[in-house]
């Protein structure tokens, strides 16, 4: 009950709020104009169609970079908004297990941000209708395209990132260190594995560290795959594929788990107060007698 | 129901002792918790509210381990903190329904009508709709004390909660505690002598993380009467008074001083005894202390 009820609160509570939104719209629009993009190359060109599986497998991982950027404060804000409004007090000290509290503020978070991932088949979709793109250069509508890019590459990276950013925030009891959780996806691992796949020439270890799946979609299987390949094979859940999803959602667990056992219902504004009882030392009596 | 603490220190990381072996009985009434800023109220606030660990002691209310049954305990306990915060982006009884939930209020019409008497008790109801953001100070502290009364709790913990409040919204939450107190443990910790002159018919007075006097107000009161003196002087003339007499507290009245003094007996010519007031108990008590204290410097040159 309790752990519904916080899941439940928190994610009304973002939801209403205007940043959900405004990152909702950014990735609408950047897998809009990505998919127009895309549209307007297929039609110089030829060769690959508007909504190939594969084109929409890159635009979902581009767009999953830039989700990690600026919707970091989803999960930094459920894990430590109740220290940084200071209402921590009230709250710790109500018969809340530590399990539903720490679970419950995760999932919630995780929901906002498979929400706003939404907006990323959303506006692929919308970018084919509106206005209507050449039908020569589109394929069958392929509603699984859309669902295994989705599912396999934008969910598992958001429950692995968001767990991160959830810990940082959780035990540093402050939303802006979550930051620290993207720039450290983004930065040291996603080129980490880079240098890994290409200029150490271990391609089997860099898919497997790529928290975004960004090097075997963007960088492998564009070489790797024909065009005809592009149009009609489905990223699968298969081969080093999975085993990078799987590895990223252990890692996820992981960090839920040390973070679990690390996080305390204590007050954090309980420090001691040391220069004060110092200077009240050397107060003379006459001054402190003014009034209790 | 009593509320057994029972040797109860605290140290901080950099040497601050902040309790330094507390033992009191608190039966079910009001109970208040005098001192000046920085006696350790606070801290023993929180160790009793579940959110700090002591080092040494102990603590039961009734049947129940405060220290080692964490949830036991939160199920009947309110804590109103000194200082706290809310979510500035959701209505009042929006957070109160939450908080309500996660109290244990399941069923959706019990819980309306506990959160709607909490709202009208605490004077919120017109102002329920409005975001918690735009509440003032007082607003603020007695949304704090509907959150505290959720569940009828066993054992009511309230730190310093009159500092920011109007004298009516004072009498108001006075009143509320004291309704409370009628069944329940509740502890009070202040500054201000009158909320424990009110209200409670026990106290204790504490400095620097030790108890210095477990009583009654009405009998510690009656134990200074007849040896309470009041003097006016110029203010210049303090040191010389305190050289001779206990001067226990100084007030200036129309820009003169009023010194009170402890003797048995009449101290001499211009000194007229004064009905005690728990005022005087304090800061009796807090002189005895000070006196201590101010020994080992009269060594020091200075």
């Amino acid at each position: 009950m309790n752990l519904r009820e916080i899941v439940r609160f928190e994610f009304v509570y973002q939801a209403r709020r205007v940043r959900t939104w405004l990152c909702f719209a950014i990735l609408l629009a950047v897998a809009y104009l990505v998919t127009r993009g895309n549209a307007e190359d297929a039609a110089r060109a030829g060769g690959t169609l508007v909504n190939a599986p594969y084109g929409i497998a890159v635009t979902t991982v581009i767009a999953n970079v830039l989700w990690v950027l600026i919707a970091t404060a989803v999960a930094g804000q459920a894990a430590a908004r109740d220290v940084q409004t200071r209402m921590h007090p009230l709250i710790y000290s109500m018969p809340v297990s530590k399990a539903d509290y720490l679970g419950g503020r995760f999932l919630a978070a995780l929901g906002i941000n498979a929400m706003i991932l939404l907006a990323v088949p959303a506006g692929m979709l919308l970018a084919l209708f509106v206005p209507r793109v050449d039908s020569a250069l589109l394929g069958p509508f392929r509603p699984a395209a859309y669902l295994s890019a989705y599912v396999l590459m934008a969910v598992p990276t958001a429950f692995a990132a968001t767990a991160i950013q959830f810990s940082l925030a959780a035990l540093a009891r402050r939303a802006a260190v979550s930051y620290l959780g993207s720039v450290f996806l983004l930065v040291a691992v996603s080129m980490g594995a880079g240098i890994v796949a290409n200029v150490l020439r271990q391609p089997t270890l860099g898919k497997l560290l790529d928290p975004l799946g960004y090097i075997t979609v963007v960088g492998l299987l564009s070489k790797a795959w024909s065009s005809s390949e592009k149009n009609t094979v489905l990223v699968a859940l298969e081969g080093s594929m999975l085993a990078n999803r799987l590895v990223w959602i252990g890692i996820g667990l992981a960090v839920l788990a040390f973070t679990y056992q690390r996080f305390r219902f204590g007050d954090p504004a309980a420090r001691p107060r040391a220069k004060r009882a110092m200077r009240r030392r050397e107060t003379p009596i006459e001054a402190r007698d003014a009034r209790p | 129901m009593e509320l057994h603490i029972r040797g109860v220190s605290k140290t901080y990381s950099n040497g601050v002792q902040a309790l330094k072996d507390v033992t009191l009985t608190i039966p079910a009434g009001m109970y208040g918790l005098l001192g000046p800023n920085g006696a350790g109220k606070s801290t023993l606030m929180r160790i009793l509210a579940t959110l700090q660990e002591p080092d040494h002691g102990s603590v039961r209310l009734g049947e129940i381990d405060v220290l080692s049954q964490k949830d036991a305990i939160r199920q009947t306990l309110g804590y109103l903190p000194q200082e706290f915060g809310v979510y500035p982006k959701v209505r009042a009884e929006e957070l109160l329904e939450h908080f309500a939930v996660l109290e244990g209020l399941v069923d959706r019409r019990a819980r309306k009508e506990v959160v709607e008497a909490l709202l009208r008790r605490t004077n919120l109801w017109d102002v329920r709709k409005q975001k918690l953001g735009g509440y003032s100070g007082g607003m603020r502290q007695r949304f704090g004390v509907a959150v505290a009364l959720l569940g009828n709790p066993k054992l009511m913990i309230v730190d310093e909660p009159t500092a920011g409040l109007d004298p009516a919204e004072r009498v108001r939450f006075l009143n509320l505690l004291s309704e409370l107190g009628e069944t329940s443990v509740v502890l009070l910790s202040t500054h201000i002598v009158e909320d424990v002159s009110e209200l409670c018919t026990r106290m204790a007075i504490i400095d620097e993380g030790e108890i210095l006097l477990e009583a009654e107000p009405l009998r510690a009161i009656d134990d200074l009467r007849d040896r309470i003196w009041r003097r006016v002087i110029a203010n210049d003339a303090l040191s010389a008074l305190a050289q001779e007499h206990a001067v226990i507290s100084t007030k200036l009245f129309a820009g003169r001083t009023v010194a009170h003094v402890y003797s048995d007996t009449s101290p001499g010519p211009g000194f007229e005894p004064v009905e005690p007031t728990l005022e005087d108990v304090y800061f009796k008590t807090m002189a005895g202390r000070t006196d201590r204290r101010r020994e080992p410097s009269k060594a020091r040159p200075s």
